[in-house]
């Protein structure tokens, strides 16, 4: 089973859900941006954490076999030889089909998932690519997927059970309103921040830059100075939001290097941090403030919701 | 979150993650701390523990929020016994040979000018030292090694280099790296090291862990030649 990518829009690279245990020696994390699409992406197709594709732009695919596929991600039409059908679905697609994906805003990240997964080597536990490291992805080398490039489909195990739901309930599927605000767990140097620039993060709203990847994401509005000079490089976690020493916070995300030297005031909340990934650059955000306890109770509640939907 | 034993202070690092910051006079001494609670952490094989990631004076531990939280991560912490006597961390040597001067990777003139010593003087005084990995990060298998002689102390380069070669054995304020892969790079260069630091084919393996100690020797350019065809690189003779 094989599927051909016939257009690019922006980039397609493979991604699964990143590293584990290894970013002490240097490697990032890596994976997806939107790590919910991913996995509800995933799920449709009866499993949590397979390799699938991350579009950014138009994507067009050749698909070579009767097969079922699932796409997920912020508004887009999705259409198959033509006919228009609906996002966040396993929908059964016949041989020599052209599925063709056009996100309504351009920059925001889609996942292409199948059963099984697409057949990309792991290497220090991951398929995910990272292009910063030259590692990982279809190419072996972190570089994206180009056109006429032929993505392999993992055999269909016969322990894969297609008898898990097909579609979601409206409440498990993400709104993606870029207006809805984005928590923010306070921690590290949060307190070389005063009060009153706690305030000032909290109370102004904030533009998304294009200086964004999948590194990090450059945020302009409101200085946020901290009283710290020196700090030695330490560990940064997801969503760790460091501010240099011009005041203008960067939201670290998947690829982000492992360690790094810059006050940071905590990390955005897991539960909102994947919509934080598909804002684009113009979005203007604005945070809320909640502590660790509550935010690992919404993320849990929030996965709880979808593994029941699943059924385990 | 009340720091014990010999940690300055613990803080929340993410709704996932706990960091914790040692206490001490000195970095190297910070840096001892550090290594025998990462030891110690390792050593229990918590099925919780999702990263352990140390640096110069800090520790973050990521944890499986299914499993954890940040109270019984504090929990579990503080009854660890750290080991008093742990001066000396359980970390491997490695003796990296160089070869100094090697004009793919040469700033010796630049560091002369910088230092006022001579090639001779820098490349002993480089040489001299058994530094400590302090932390991996910056690209897989970069090891940030410490302390350098102060009389060695150069700053950053003002314009970083776009591409500095794999195996450059390179210095920055008091620290000394060897870089794993061909990258970008702001430190001045003293030479090769044959070795591989990483192998991104051979199940990308990282050869130095933090805590590691490590030594340098000086290698001519054909005992170089001759390490780095036996390790498999290529170098153009020259």
């Amino acid at each position: 089973m094989a599927i051909q990518i016939q257009h690019i829009g922006l980039s397609a690279i493979i991604v699964d859900a990143g590293r584990r245990g290894v970013l002490h020696q240097g490697f990032c994390q890596s994976g997806p941006m939107d790590a919910r699409a991913f996995e509800l992406a995933n799920r449709l197709c009866g499993q949590t954490n397979a390799p699938t594709v991350e579009i950014m732009g138009e994507c067009t695919l050749f698909v070579e076999q009767d097969c079922y596929l699932s796409v997920t991600g912020p508004a887009a039409t999705l259409l198959i030889d033509n006919q228009q059908t609906d996002c966040w679905q396993r929908f059964a697609v016949n041989a020599n089909s052209i599925v063709h994906i056009r996100p309504e805003r351009l920059g925001t990240r889609h996942y292409v998932a199948v059963p099984s997964g697409f057949a990309v080597d792991a290497i220090v536990g991951s398929a995910s690519t990272v292009k910063r490291e030259n590692m990982g992805g279809l190419h072996k080398d972190g570089s994206s997927i180009r056109v006429g490039d032929t993505l392999n489909v993992k055999a269909i195990s016969a322990g894969l059970s297609l008898n898990s739901p097909a579609s979601l309930p409206a409440h498990l599927i993400p709104k993606y309103d870029s207006t809805a605000l984005i928590g923010i767990v306070p921690g590290y140097q949060h307190q070389a921040f005063s009060t009153l620039t706690w305030q000032r993060l909290l109370s102004s709203e904030y533009d998304v830059t294009p200086q964004m990847d999948r590194m990090g994401v450059r945020l302009k509005g409101p200085e946020v100075k901290s009283s710290m000079s020196t700090l030695y490089s330490e560990a940064i976690a997801a969503g760790s939001v460091q501010v240099p020493p011009d005041g203008q916070p960067i939201v670290m995300m998947a690829d982000r290097q492992t360690l790094g030297g810059y006050p940071k005031m905590g990390a955005l909340a897991r539960c909102d941090l994947y919509r934080f990934a598909q804002c684009l650059p113009g979005d203007k955000i604005q945070f809320y403030q909640l502590d660790a306890a509550n935010a690992r109770a919404t993320w849990l509640l929030q996965q709880s919701s979808i593994a029941r939907w699943f059924g385990n | 979150m009340k720091p014990f034993g010999k940690l300055r202070d613990i803080q929340i690092a993410a709704e996932d993650g706990v960091i914790l910051y040692a206490a001490g006079e000195s970095l190297p001494e910070k840096n001892v701390v550090i290594q025998s609670l990462v030891e110690s952490i390792s050593a229990k094989k918590y099925e919780w523990l999702v990263e352990l990631i140390p640096s110069y004076d800090s520790v973050m531990l990521v944890f499986d929020m299914w499993q954890a939280d940040h109270h019984s991560v504090y929990c579990a912490l503080s009854q660890l016994q750290l080991d008093a006597s742990t001066d000396k961390p359980k970390g491997l040597h490695h003796s990296l040979p160089v070869w100094y001067g090697a004009p793919q990777a040469n700033d010796l003139d630049q560091i002369a000018l910088h230092t006022g010593l001579s090639k001779e003087a820098i490349i002993n005084l480089h040489s001299n030292i058994t530094y400590r990995a302090y932390a991996v990060g910056f690209a897989p298998g970069f090891a940030y090694l410490g302390e350098l002689d102060p009389a060695l102390t150069v700053p950053r380069m003002a314009k970083p280099r776009t591409k500095v070669p794999a195996g450059a054995v390179a210095i920055a304020d008091r620290q000394t790296a060897v870089y794993p892969s061909e990258s970008p790079g702001g430190w001045h260069l003293l030479g090769l090291c044959p070795i591989p630091l990483y192998s991104p084919k051979d199940g990308a393996r990282v050869l130095i862990s933090a805590g590691d100690t490590v030594s340098f020797t000086a290698i001519d350019q054909t005992t170089f030649l001759q390490l780095a065809a036996q390790h498999g690189l290529l170098w153009d003779k020259g």
